[in-house]
């Protein structure tokens, strides 16, 4: 079996001092996974930009991949990134009715790059915080805490970047 | 109106100090769990651990650790073999509604023998992230506890895996 490596979903990931690839590439929209989905969103979109890094080493600096395929997947979502790039999500309406209260599901972003391979998944919140699901799957780390107030009004959202960690 | 239950986390920390009583020192090697079935790479999440101890009743109806109990772990998905206190590593599932069952594995069934006790429990799958994780293994001479609650909501999205801190009491 091949080996893969699932590494950090950093919301801010960029390490070290390196200045991050520019983008260049025009954003791509994902896709809904059925039409029927359309009634869960939000009039509003967001943008996550997808960039892809090889970790850190006692011998070398992580360093950002350029050029990696990316797929992202959810039970709601579909696109393709070519990192870096931004992709065009869209929010999802936070309904009491609503099963889980419309939360979508886990974003599942996976990367190739010649021998090169990661996968990040991350996770909606109602508000733009961090959750990311790590390596360790231990526990996920919860950056911020959201208010009552705030978490029952927001539409569902992912983080507005994510890292995926590429390694043989 | 519903009470706003749904992203309200609390993250409780606690130290306690090196004067808490001496936990047995983990066996180095982390043992890999061994595939008994083949899953797709869509349906896996990543790497998860989880840590075996194993303990008696003391005279003062205390527990007591007791090391190099022999313990078998075993699901649909995944056996192992491990001698306390160990840990074990193998790969979460991801928990999503494209999945059948959303994903779920199956129970953990973990059998432990030492000096002719025994004890048995069975874990069922829990989304990762949504439990309470204990992280004194990684604070040495520590115990720092880190309890993070969420609502039933956000823990549907979190991939699957079992309690990271199996203890049993063998009798």
């Amino acid at each position: 079996m091949k080996k893969i490596a699932i590494c950090t979903a950093a919301i801010v990931g960029l390490s070290g001092c390196m200045a991050p690839i520019k983008i260049t590439s025009e954003p791509v929209a994902a896709s809904l996974t059925s039409p029927a989905l359309q009634e869960r969103l939000s009039p509003n979109t967001m943008k996550m930009t997808v960039r892809a890094f090889t970790p850190k080493t006692d011998e070398a600096p992580g360093a950002e991949v350029a050029g990696a395929k990316c797929t992202l997947v959810s039970d709601e979502l579909r696109a393709t990134v070519i990192t870096p790039q931004e992709v065009i999500l869209p929010r999802f309406k936070q309904r009491a009715a609503a099963e889980n209260r419309g939360l979508p599901g886990s974003l599942v972003i996976t990367c190739t790059a010649g021998e090169l391979k990661g996968k990040s998944i991350v996770t909606a919140q109602a508000k733009q915080v961090g959750t990311a699901v790590n390596a360790g799957l231990g526990a996920a780390i919860l950056t911020t805490l959201v208010t009552a107030a705030v978490a029952t009004a927001t539409p569902w959202q992912y983080p507005a970047a994510i890292s995926v960690g590429m390694t043989e | 109106m519903v009470h706003l239950k749904t992203l309200t986390v609390l993250l409780a920390a606690t130290l306690v100090s090196a004067c808490a009583t001496p936990r047995l020192e983990i066996n180095p090697k982390v043992v890999d769990m061994t595939k008994r079935v083949a899953v797709p790479d869509a349906q896996l999440a990543g790497p998860a651990r989880a840590l075996v101890r194993t303990y008696v009743k003391g005279s003062d109806g205390k527990n007591v650790e007791l090391g190099n109990a022999v313990c078998t772990l075993r699901s649909r998905e995944y056996s192992g073999r491990v001698t306390t206190p160990q840990l074990v590593k193998y790969t979460a599932f991801l928990q999503a509604a494209r999945f059948k069952g959303r994903g779920k594995p199956g129970p953990l069934v973990v059998t432990c023998l030492a000096d002719g006790k025994k004890a048995t429990t069975t874990l069922e799958p829990i989304p990762l992230g949504a439990e309470t994780r204990r992280t004194s293994d990684y604070v040495d001479g520590q115990i720092a506890v880190q309890t993070v609650v969420l609502s039933g909501q956000l823990a549907s999205s979190y991939p699957w895996g079992y309690p990271y801190a199996i203890n049993l009491v063998l009798e």
